[in-house]
């Protein structure tokens, strides 16, 4: 009887060719279908907790690229900004400041619209049974929540208003720490965890529809002025084909039904073409702060 | 008053008692037990949980990430537990200074709050927790606080990176006690409710023979007859004593029966005395008078008139004399011995009376020889008997008599069918004119019971049935002089 494990020379050779092809040809096609997936990264700016709707989401970009899609989801914005950049993402839905911290590696894809406009503000909260909080000059010596250090609204926007008190950036309130989300900030607020908080409006507004009920125990103290929405952004090395390909799917989302289903679902609008400037405000003031040494 | 309650209650009412009692103590000591048990369940469920809490919380405390933390500790008092329904109500966690470092209620724990100042429980929990040594956790319970606290240090590598607190509402055992007890209660009074008639009903079993012994005891002045007592068939106490009353009773009864016998024989023992006396009285003056007549008539010169009246006299003072003579009885010891042929003859004598009364005889004799006894008085004694018994039994009756020698005795008995005589005529029967009927002297059985008694032997009556029977016993060779 023939012994498998040691087929006559000429038969052996043929079962070798026969395997490695097949292995060559395995891996070429998952490297022909890695390199053909368009993965995005979304960040807290998202409520993260709408599994279908991405499924939905993600069904609609490959239906219109006629290519896969992956969302990728974390929980801080540095993650996503590590991954764009050591191309493990093509895209991402950042927030304004990381664009401009890394404006010579990023481009911008495209600018969600929000209530008629690509502008966004930052909302400082308190909890609804504190009435005397005026402004964050309140809340001196008291416990403060941010959402994440890489945020505009949840970060820089309140940095900066210390700034323009000449308050210390350290030791201003009694404590302060990062929920990593705006919904914990929100949350931190509605449980009286923290004395005030800085959020995305946009987040706080859509969660006011969503989840009435803590929003209920939080009230706005302040709204900030207007800031560049949080941009869908591009690393420079990803194939411009790419980029024009998705781009137009987000631009053209508001044109067809089940693009504006979708939107519906993101209280957004639609989505614009942008352009940096409308990220100077936010550059100017991470630059000038960075430069005092109130932000890292 | 409890002593003189009737032993139908008070042995039952003791019954209840110690089932009561012994259900109250086995409740309680199962209640007691449930109770303890369920502390340590909650504890050891407290304990398990500050543990999965304190090694969860390390990286975080570690990171100083507050919301991590919070998200934990929240999530913890989430956790439905609803099976003992022990959810700590509120969780601390300190930091190294013992300020808070993040509560699951920010609003009354406050960062960085100084807590023993806000609330005095914290300060003995602190207190306990200070004290270095084990890094196991300490339960807390400051006397008079709606919670108890279960206090863990937080510790990675054996640097201390704070404190975990989780704080339970004292009284969460309650709900759970409750149930327990109310069980415990319905089932004691299932269980009594149940066992009660059976104690009802042992206590009666045992208390009833009792109780009819004291009622026939209440009853024993008056007699009553022992075979009336129902007599329980156990050898217990009870059995014995309803036995031994009996054996009183009967005993009484003989003893009344003895005395009555007593005073009957005292009493005719006294009329005999009375009547001997009243005799002689008669007998003396009795004699001389019939002298007197009899000197007369042996003398003549009586016309007829004076004969006549002599005779008339003469005949009435015989009279007399005999009358006098019956109630006088003395034995005059005959040397003559009784022999069969001498109670033959009797009843030669009494068949006379047979046909008269046409009833039937039934007679056996058995004495043959002689006998050490008068015999003159016996055949006196049997013949009325024999006279009697005809007379008192209807036509075509049966007469039976039966005279023979036992244990140095001569018996005699002789039965006759007829109306009993009632046991209110028994006991004076042997008394001088005690007869029943008209017509005899009624000294008949009078005669008999004083030769009897001289004679030292013992005659009865008894009537029953339709059956009169009288019975002599004389012994032989004892006779009185």
């Amino acid at each position: 009887m023939r012994d498998p494990l040691n087929p006559l020379p000429g038969e052996a050779r043929q079962t070798l060719w026969r395997h490695t092809l097949a292995l060559a040809l395995l891996i070429f096609a998952s490297a022909a279908v890695a390199a053909d997936t368009l993965r995005i990264g979304l960040t807290p700016v998202f409520l993260d907790d709408q599994v279908n709707f991405l499924r939905a989401w993600r069904g609609y970009l490959e239906r219109e690229l006629k290519r896969p899609v992956e969302f990728v989801r974390r929980s801080t914005y540095a993650e996503i900004v590590d991954l764009l950049r050591q191309n493990k993402l093509d895209f991402a839905w950042l927030c304004g400041y990381p664009y401009v911290t890394h404006r010579d590696e990023f481009d911008l894809l495209a600018i969600p619209v929000y209530q008629g406009r690509p502008l966004y503000q930052s909302y400082l909260i308190v909890p609804a049974n504190d009435d005397r909080t005026q402004s964050l000059a309140g809340l001196k010596g008291r416990v403060f929540a941010f959402s994440d250090p890489n945020s505009n609204s949840g970060y820089l926007v309140p940095q900066n208003s210390l700034a323009q008190m000449d308050a210390p950036a350290q030791d201003f309130f009694l404590k302060s720490f990062f929920t990593g989300s705006h919904r914990g900030v929100i949350e931190a607020v509605a449980a009286g965890l923290a004395d005030g908080g800085s959020v995305d409006g946009y987040v706080y507004d859509a969660m006011a529809r969503l989840k009435p009920a803590v929003i209920e125990q939080t009230r706005i103290v302040e709204r900030s002025p207007f800031y560049g929405f949080p941009p869908f952004v591009t690393h420079r090395r990803v194939r411009p084909e790419s980029v024009r390909d998705l781009r137009r799917v987000l631009l053209t989302m508001s044109e067809n039904a089940e693009g504006r289903k979708l939107l519906q679902n993101l209280f957004l609008d639609g989505f614009a073409r942008g352009t940096p400037r409308q990220y100077e405000d936010i550059e100017h003031i991470a630059k000038s702060l960075k430069r005092a040494g109130r932000v890292p | 008053m409890f002593r003189d309650l009737s032993f139908r209650i008070k042995i039952p009412l003791r019954g209840l008692i110690l089932m009561g009692i012994t259900a109250s103590v086995v409740s309680a000591a199962l209640i007691f037990r449930a109770y303890a048990d369920l502390r340590k369940d909650i504890h050891q469920n407290a304990e398990s949980l500050a543990g999965v809490l304190a090694d969860s919380l390390i990286p975080e405390i570690g990171h100083d990430n507050v919301w991590r933390a919070f998200g934990l500790i929240t999530a913890a008092l989430r956790e439905p537990n609803a099976e003992l329904g022990s959810q700590p109500s509120f969780i601390v966690v300190l930091d190294t200074n013992f300020r808070v470092f993040v509560s699951s209620h920010p609003q009354k724990h406050p960062m960085l709050a100084d807590l023993p100042a806000r609330e005095p429980d914290f300060a003995l929990v602190i207190a306990r927790l200070r004290e270095t040594g084990a890094n196991a956790t300490r339960l807390v319970e400051p006397p008079g606080s709606a919670f108890f606290y279960l206090a863990q240090p937080i510790v990675s590598d054996e640097n201390a990176l704070g404190s975990l607190i989780l704080a339970y509402p004292h009284d969460m055992f309650q709900p759970r006690l409750r149930r327990i007890v109310l069980d415990a209660l319905l089932i004691t009074l299932i269980v009594v409710a149940v066992m009660l008639p059976f104690n009802w009903y042992w206590g009666s079993h045992l208390a009833d023979p009792l109780v009819d012994l004291a009622a026939h005891m209440r009853n024993a002045s008056n007699l009553p007859d022992p075979a009336q007592i129902r007599e329980t068939d156990s050898g217990d106490e009870v059995g014995q004593l309803t036995a031994a009353f009996k054996r009183m009773l009967t005993e009484l009864r003989e003893k009344q029966y003895l005395e009555q016998q007593i005073v009957a024989s005292d009493r005719l023992a006294a009329l005999g005395r009375l009547s001997a006396g009243i005799a002689h009285e008669i007998n003396n003056p009795l004699g001389g008078m019939l002298n007197a007549v009899s000197t007369l008539h042996r003398h003549t010169d009586l016309d007829a008139l004076a004969t006549k009246s002599l005779g008339l006299i003469e005949r009435g003072l015989n009279q007399i004399r005999d009358t006098v003579g019956a109630l006088l009885v003395e034995a005059r010891m005959t040397r003559q011995a009784l022999t069969g042929e001498d109670i033959e003859d009797v009843r030669t004598l009494a068949l006379a009376q047979k046909y008269e009364h046409s009833a039937a005889l039934i007679w056996r004799n058995e004495v043959t020889g002689a006998i050490d006894l008068p015999s003159t008085q016996v055949r006196q004694i049997l013949l009325n008997l024999l006279l009697n018994a005809f007379q008192a039994t209807p036509a075509g009756g049966r007469v039976w008599a039966r005279v023979g020698i036992q244990d140095a005795r001569l018996c005699i008995e002789v039965a006759n069918e007829g109306a009993a005589i009632s046991e209110d005529h028994l006991p004076f029967l042997f008394e001088p004119f005690a007869t029943l009927r008209t017509g005899g002297s009624g000294l008949g059985l009078w005669v008999s019971y004083q030769i009897v008694k001289q004679l030292n032997g013992m005659i009865d009556a008894t009537s029953e049935e339709g059956v009169t029977r009288f019975r002599v016993q004389l012994p032989i060779g004892n006779s009185a002089s």
